[in-house]
This record gives C-alpha cells, sequence and structure tokens, in this order.
C-alpha cells in the first residue's frame, strides 16, 4: 500500500553497497564532524554505520546529521553522499516484512531513480534511531 | 419417436463420462540442484532477478525487498526454509512471485521449468519437513517435491530458518 506525504523530498545518503533515504524535513542542520562543528547536541554521537553495516565507505568526509527529538539534539554521523531528491513515491513497510520483524526506526521504503532505474532505498526515522540508539548506550 | 425414461436423461452440466487421464497442473522449479513443485494458483508471476535491497533487522530467512511492477515485494530465501543448500541448478534464474493468504512474497531460484501435468495422485512423504505435502511425477519421469504455500508463510512468520 502505498502513502503520499506532502513533501516528496527526500535526502538520499549513497554510501558502499548501501542507501537510504530520509524526509528532509525531518533535519534540523547538517553540520560538520569533529572540532569544526557548530551545532551543540545532548548525546553522544552516533554513526550511521553501527546501524546499517554495509552503509560505510573508507572515502568522503564525514558530517553529523542533526535531529531534534523533544527539544533535544542528537547527531549522527556519516560519510555518505547525500542528495536531495524528489521522490516518486512512498511505501509503508510491506506486512510480512512488519510481522517477520525489522528495525523498528525503518519507516519503509522510497523509490528513488538512480542510474535510469526506479530503485527501493530504505526510508528511515533518524530520530527513532537517535532514541533507539541513546536507550541501547 | 422412442420415449426415454426421465431418469436416464443425463444432467447437461455433469460430466458422467469418466476423463481418461485426468491431471493436475504443477508450477515446477529448481533450486540447488532440486525440483519443487508448487500449486500453481499459488504463483502470481516470475520475473528476472534483481538486486535485493536488505532489510535491518530482518530475520536471516528474510532477504529484503524489491520493486515489482509498482509494489514494494519482500524477497525470503527458500532454501534457508527448507534448510537444504549446494550448487545451483543450471539454468536462468529467476524471481518466482506467490501468495498465501492474500501475503505476496518472492523467493529466487535456479530455473524455472514450467507446468507440469501430473496424472494420478500426489504421493505421500513422510520425512522432508513441514513444508513438503507430497511428491508428484512428470509426464518424463521426474519426481518432484510438493510445497505448502501456507506452511512456507507459516515458517517465515514465525518459525526459526532452518539452516
Amino acid at each position: 500500500m502505498m502513502t503520499l506525504h506532502a513533501s516528496r523530498r527526500v535526502l538520499v545518503l549513497r554510501n558502499g553497497l548501501e542507501s537510504c533515504a530520509i524526509r528532509a524535513s525531518d533535519l534540523l542542520a547538517i553540520d560538520h564532524d569533529g572540532p569544526a562543528a557548530r551545532v551543540t547536541v545532548d548525546a553522544p554521537i552516533r554513526d550511521l554505520s553501527d546501524h546499517l553495516p554495509k552503509h560505510t565507505s573508507k572515502t568522503g568526509s564525514h558530517v553529523r546529521l542533526i535531529v531534534d527529538v523533544d527539544g533535544e539534539r542528537f547527531g549522527i554521523r556519516t560519510n555518505a553522499e547525500i542528495e536531495l531528491v524528489e521522490t516518486v513515491a512512498f511505501y509503508r513497510i510491506p506486512r510480512l516484512v512488519r510481522e517477520a520483524g525489522c528495525a523498528p526506526w525503518l519507516l519503509g521504503f522510497v523509490l528513488v531513480d538512480h542510474e535510469q532505474h526506479l530503485q527501493p532505498t530504505l526510508w528511515i526515522d533518524l530520530a527513532s534511531l537517535a532514541t533507539a540508539q541513546e536507550t541501547r548506550s | 419417436m422412442t420415449l426415454i425414461e426421465e431418469e436416464a436423461l443425463r444432467d447437461p452440466d455433469i460430466s458422467t463420462v469418466p476423463l481418461a487421464n485426468p491431471t493436475t497442473d504443477y508450477f515446477t522449479l529448481a533450486l540447488c540442484r532440486r525440483v519443487y513443485a508448487l500449486p500453481p494458483a499459488h504463483v502470481e508471476h516470475v520475473v528476472p532477478t534483481q538486486p535485493i535491497v536488505p532489510i535491518p533487522g530482518a530475520p536471516a530467512h528474510v532477504l529484503g525487498v524489491v520493486h515489482l511492477r509498482g509494489r514494494i515485494v519482500t524477497v525470503v530465501d527458500l532454501a534457508g526454509l527448507l534448510g537444504i543448500e549446494g550448487p545451483a541448478s543450471e539454468g536462468d534464474p529467476r524471481l518466482v512471485v506467490m501468495t498465501a493468504r492474500a501475503y505476496v512474497f518472492a523467493f529466487q531460484v535456479d530455473a524455472t521449468l514450467g507446468l507440469w501435468p501430473v496424472i494420478g495422485e500426489m504421493g505421500a512423504v513422510a520425512s522432508d519437513g513441514p513444508l513438503v505435502i507430497g511428491r508428484v511425477a512428470g509426464a518424463t519421469g521426474a519426481i518432484a517435491t510438493v510445497l505448502d504455500p501456507d506452511a512456507i508463510l507459516d515458517r517465515i512468520l514465525g518459525a526459526e530458518c532452518a539452516r
């Protein structure tokens, strides 16, 4: 079943063998990583590749994706290529996957035009991922 | 004109003439050098293989999803669910999309072997596990193991991977 949203703009994070997408409107800021960072965060910086194991690359400089969860700021580090795209469609998680089990921060999938092909890409909720990380740590 | 008694008239909607060789069709496929069969009513379509998007946190037998004809379809590891492994059969790998109790899912096979018209009853099997409901012989005498689509779905949803 397909769900359409008012804003179809997503940030696609491409890295190594895996891509994922987040809604652009869910992001508070994209900040430098390391000493040049400008946005203060309320929790230790986490790494996206801890949750998406194939989402790693030795190239590219790291940035922090800043999200706000109930007034607290969380930073998630990634060295993915970040691209703002207009998605063709958002999909919920298929019922079979939902019932078999998957990561709680997975919202569904978006279709992204990649090299002339429409590819399903993980659509993730960075706020849930940041909270899950916080709970786990 | 000869009068025919009422009891002797045949019902036109019911065949009373026995068919010489009644057959049942099975959709057959090759996986790990074995031949499996499915009731064709459960097979939605067959498509070329394509890259599968893995799902974080999913069980090992849920390989990921693909985008097919406007839908996101879950791909499962049928060999893993059956607890079999081995070299792939020769052929043209395909994704078989099937349905069971309104769930849609796909699995990769080494090749599809088409519909087999099978004469007679399905043979019973005792030791091939809960996903298997019997064996059938094709026209050439080759044997296929018949899988139970509902049992496959139950295994995907609940049970641990057999491998």
